[in-house]
């Protein structure tokens, strides 16, 4: 079975979260959660992530936040994190990349260009990911 | 723009080296509404024009002991803390003198000649006195407006940033729409989609209602009145023909407070009207109550409805935001919460919420008097 690679999608509006799994499902196994705190939970867990793709503005903890957590896990800190958001002023950008992010989308957003920045991503950053097991749970 | 401050006291700095000029001097300009400070020497004055910012008139002795008046009046248009107060001289006037005065800039520089000429010195000091209030409520509308406009900027950056979140939502799923079969969509998907753009669009448009709704009350109502709040929310309460079974009881007696009527009225419009509108108990109750803070009233509405949930308290005042709990049967926004907190922070109150499912939900919120 090929083996595919498992984006986890962080974002607090559903409809924005069921378009973005719509838009990925047929090349990645996708799991997705609503804020910070409960995907770090499934990152803690040791679940398999490859690349994460999230908001910024999100309850509890925000985006910059969420970045700079994840980096300073020896367990999946080198995860690639691509930050989607409607914050599209450079300031913002530049903290987020300086936070750790690989790249940055701007809501509002076409799929085919998520998939494609994904892919992207996932290619540039080939040294620090292996595809991990397929079949991550929703 | 109305001012809401009350006119402050005038206080009047007397400076001159003799104790009985500033006797005669206080006796001749005595009345109500003025205060006044005195000094014996330039130093004294200068220390007290620097310690108190309310001084708004400086009577200075231009001849006296160590320092003089025109040396003291250098120093003080030096300092920009105390560069704008008036300064009226009072001097003999010789031809040396009047050229110095030349000097000084004119306007808050003016002088008396001694003797002093009680009717001509009392004319003069309330010319100062008026100006000076003047100044003081143009100086307080300026900086108001200036807080207006800051809390202006930041709703519009927050409006134009959540206008494009339900955009978001529409545009990927057109698209994903426009390439249905790329994307795998089945026919369940599409009346999905097709269902959530046009709920997204009918949120914009009621957004974009309560916005104008919103800048058409900022514009027509300016006035600030006296509003019985008691009044107020029992007009409300009627109108709102909550269904039976569900009360709205006021705890105590409201007071009455300075207000722009339209806009607090909206502001307990939603609150009720969401509070009932939510109610989900066979025996359910809302009760208004109120709290003395000093400067402003806190507003108690308190329902035992079925609470807001954890996740969504955090975001309930964005624009946008609507909670679970409207479970579809009813296409209510949150524009409406977004706007209370604009209306309730632009007077510098705040507006809180405390809810769980098990006591229903508490929101507050700070009016000034």
């Amino acid at each position: 079975m090929e083996k595919r690679y498992n984006v986890m999608i962080v974002e607090d509006d559903a409809f924005i979260r069921k378009v973005l799994r719509q838009s990925l499902h047929q090349d990645f196994e996708v799991i997705s959660h609503i804020n910070a705190f409960e995907a770090m939970d499934w990152l803690e867990k040791g679940n398999p992530v490859d690349i994460i793709l999230t908001d910024l503005k999100m309850p509890f903890m925000n985006g910059q936040e969420f970045i700079r957590t994840i980096r300073a896990s020896a367990l999946f800190g080198k995860t690639p994190i691509i930050i989607l958001s409607t914050f599209d002023d450079s300031a913002t950008r530049i903290a987020c990349l300086e936070e750790g992010a690989d790249d940055y989308m701007i809501k509002p957003f076409n799929p085919m260009e998520v998939k494609a920045k994904i892919m992207a991503v996932l290619r540039r950053t080939e040294h620090r990911v292996k595809p991990s097991s397929a079949g991550a749970a929703d | 723009m109305t001012s809401t401050l009350l006119k402050r006291p005038f206080t009047i700095l007397l400076v001159d080296d003799r104790e009985e000029n500033l006797l005669a001097l206080e006796d001749m300009l005595e009345q109500e509404g003025r205060e006044f400070i005195k000094a014996t020497s330039g130093n004294e004055a200068l220390r007290h024009a620097l310690k108190n910012d309310r001084i708004g008139l400086i009577m200075l002795d231009v001849q006296m002991p160590g320092m003089d008046g025109f040396e003291v009046a250098r120093l003080l248009k030096t300092n920009p803390k105390t560069r704008d107060i008036s300064i009226i001289f009072v001097t003999a006037i010789s031809k040396e003198e009047q050229y110095i005065l030349k000097g000084f800039d004119e306007g808050a520089v003016d002088y008396l000649q001694k003797p002093l000429d009680i009717n001509v010195t009392k004319a003069k000091v309330n010319v100062f006195e008026r100006l000076y209030q003047y100044q003081r409520g143009l100086k307080e509308t300026v900086s108001e407006v200036e807080k207006i406009n800051k809390q202006l900027e930041k709703f519009v950056y927050i409006v134009a940033h959540d206008l494009k979140s339900p955009l978001t939502g529409m545009i990927g799923a057109l698209t994903l729409l426009e390439q249905r079969e790329a994307f795998g969509l089945d026919q369940e998907d599409v009346n999905e989609y097709i269902k959530h753009s046009k709920e997204a669009s009918t949120y914009l448009s009621d957004m974009i209602n309560a916005l104008l709704d919103y800048s058409r009350k900022s514009i027509t109502q300016q006035t600030i009145e006296d509003v019985d709040t008691q009044e107020l929310v029992g007009q409300i309460a009627k109108l709102l023909f909550p269904p039976r079974g569900i009360r709205i009881e006021i705890k105590g007696t409201l007071p009455v407070v300075k207000a722009n009527r339209m806009k607090l009225q909206q502001v307990f419009q939603n609150l009720l009207s969401n509070a009932v509108k939510y109610h989900d108990k066979q025996d359910g109750f809302v009760e208004v109550s109120c709290r003395d803070n000093g400067e402003f009233v806190t507003y108690y509405v308190q329902d035992n409805g079925p609470g807001i949930p954890m996740e969504d308290q955090q975001t309930i005042f964005r624009l946008f935001q609507t909670s679970v709990n409207q479970s579809g049967t009813d296409s209510s926004t949150g524009v409406g919460l977004s706007i209370l907190k604009l209306i309730v922070e632009e007077q510098g109150g705040q507006i809180k919420l405390k809810s769980s499912p098990d006591t229903g939900s508490l929101f507050s919120f700070d009016w000034r008097k």
